[in-house]
C-alpha cells in the first residue's frame, strides 16, 4: 500500500513539475513575442535609416559627376576661342538671311571670369516684324551660350527698328 | 449479542489493472507535456538564435551605414565649398538662356487685338522678366481689353493721353517671368 502511496505522489508531483514547465514556457513565449514587438520598431527605423542614407548616396553620386558634368556643360555650350568667329559669321549670316540691315556690329570683351569670357555685342537692326521675330528665333534655338540681354524695338509703318544686346560667352 | 466491527482501511485492496491504467496515463500526460515544454524552448531557443544574429547583422550594417554616411556628408560639404561658385555660375547661365523673347512677343500677338498697335517695346533678360511698352489703341475698349489681359502680369500703367487723332497712348510695363509663360 505504501509503495503504491509513493508512486502516486511522485507522479503526482512530475505532472504538476510537467503542467508548470509547461505553463512557463507559455508564459516565456509570450513575453518573447512582445519583446518583438521593439525589434521590429527597431528594424523599422533601420529601413528610415536605410532610405535617407539612399538619398545621401544619390546626393554625393551627383556631386561627384558634377566636375564631369560641368566639363561638359562647358564642351557643349561654351563658345571655344576658335569658334567665336564661326560665331561671328554665324550672326552675320542669320542676320542676311532673314534680310535684316544691321549695323554699328560691336563686340565688347569683359574680364575673364573664372575659365569664361562674357562678350557683349550691340548692334542695331531694321527689317519687317516678321523677319526680326525669326531673326530672334533662330538666335535663340543655338545650342551655345549666347542670348538677347535687352531689346528695344521701335515700330514705324511695316519696318520695325531695333537695337539689340547680345551676350555671348567664349571659353579659353 | 456481540458486535463484530471490520477495519475496512486496513486491508483496502487496490485493483492492479486499474491502477497501471491511470498510472499510464498520468505518465503519459507527464510525457506529452514534458514534450511541449521541450518543443516551446526549443523553438523559443532558435527564434532567439535568429534574432541575435539578425540583430548583430542590423547593428553593424548601421553602423556601417552611419560611418558611410557622415564620410559622404563630409565630402559633399567640401564639395559644395569647392564647386558651388562654378555651379551657381553654370545655373545663372542656363536661367538666362531659356529666357525667350520669342515667347514673349508671341504672348503680345495674342493678346493685342486688332485696335492695338506696339509703337515701341523693351525687353530685357532678367528673372523678373520685365517688359516696358508703348501702345497706341483706336478706343478706350480695346485699351482697357489689354490691360485686363495684362493685368495678372503686375502692370504698371505710367501714363494714358489721348492724341488729337483720336487715339489713346499709354506707356506701362508689367512682368513677365519664365514659369509664366
Amino acid at each position: 500500500m505504501k509503495k503504491y502511496k509513493i508512486a502516486v505522489t511522485t507522479m503526482l508531483a512530475l505532472f504538476a513539475m510537467s503542467a508548470s514547465g509547461c505553463l512557463l514556457s507559455f508564459a516565456y513565449m509570450s513575453i518573447r513575442d512582445l519583446s518583438r514587438q521593439s525589434r521590429l520598431d527597431r528594424q523599422a527605423s533601420f529601413q528610415l535609416q536605410e532610405k535617407e542614407f539612399q538619398k545621401l548616396s544619390a546626393e554625393h553620386e551627383e556631386w561627384k559627376k558634377l566636375p564631369e558634368k560641368l566639363q561638359a556643360f562647358h564642351h557643349d555650350h561654351i563658345i571655344g576661342m576658335e569658334d567665336f568667329a564661326v560665331f561671328r559669321r554665324d550672326l552675320n549670316f542669320c542676320l542676311a538671311a532673314n534680310r535684316l540691315k544691321a549695323t554699328n556690329i560691336s563686340s565688347q570683351f569683359s574680364r575673364r571670369q573664372g575659365k569664361i569670357r562674357k562678350v557683349l555685342l550691340s548692334f542695331a537692326l531694321e527689317g519687317t516684324y516678321s523677319d526680326v521675330k525669326k531673326f530672334i528665333f533662330a538666335m535663340e534655338k543655338k545650342p551655345k551660350m549666347n542670348f538677347f540681354e535687352r531689346m528695344q524695338l521701335n515700330g514705324s509703318a511695316e519696318m520695325v527698328k531695333g537695337n539689340c544686346k547680345m551676350e555671348a560667352y567664349i571659353g579659353e | 449479542m456481540i458486535k463484530i466491527t471490520y477495519n475496512l482501511a486496513a486491508t483496502r485492496k487496490i485493483k492492479g489493472w486499474s491502477f497501471a491504467f491511470r498510472a499510464a496515463l498520468l505518465v503519459l500526460a507527464i510525457a506529452a507535456l514534458s514534450a511541449l515544454t521541450i518543443a516551446n524552448l526549443g523553438r523559443q531557443l532558435q527564434r532567439n538564435h535568429a534574432e541575435k544574429n539578425e540583430s548583430g547583422l542590423l547593428g553593424r550594417q548601421i553602423s556601417e551605414m552611419q560611418n558611410r554616411g557622415l564620410l559622404q556628408t563630409r565630402e559633399i560639404a567640401a564639395w559644395k565649398k569647392s564647386r558651388s561658385k562654378e555651379l551657381a555660375a553654370a545655373n545663372a547661365l542656363i536661367g538666362r538662356k531659356v529666357f525667350s523673347f520669342v515667347a514673349r512677343l508671341d504672348f503680345l500677338e495674342k493678346i493685342s487685338n486688332p485696335g492695338i498697335r506696339i509703337r515701341h517695346i523693351t525687353l530685357v533678360n532678367e528673372s523678373a522678366g520685365r517688359i516696358s511698352m508703348s501702345v497706341s489703341a483706336r478706343s478706350l475698349k480695346e485699351l482697357f481689353a489689354l490691360y485686363k489681359e495684362l493685368a495678372p502680369y503686375e502692370l504698371v500703367i505710367t501714363n494714358e493721353n489721348q492724341t488729337n487723332d483720336d487715339e489713346y497712348q499709354a506707356n506701362l510695363n508689367f512682368k513677365m517671368s519664365n514659369e509664366k509663360i
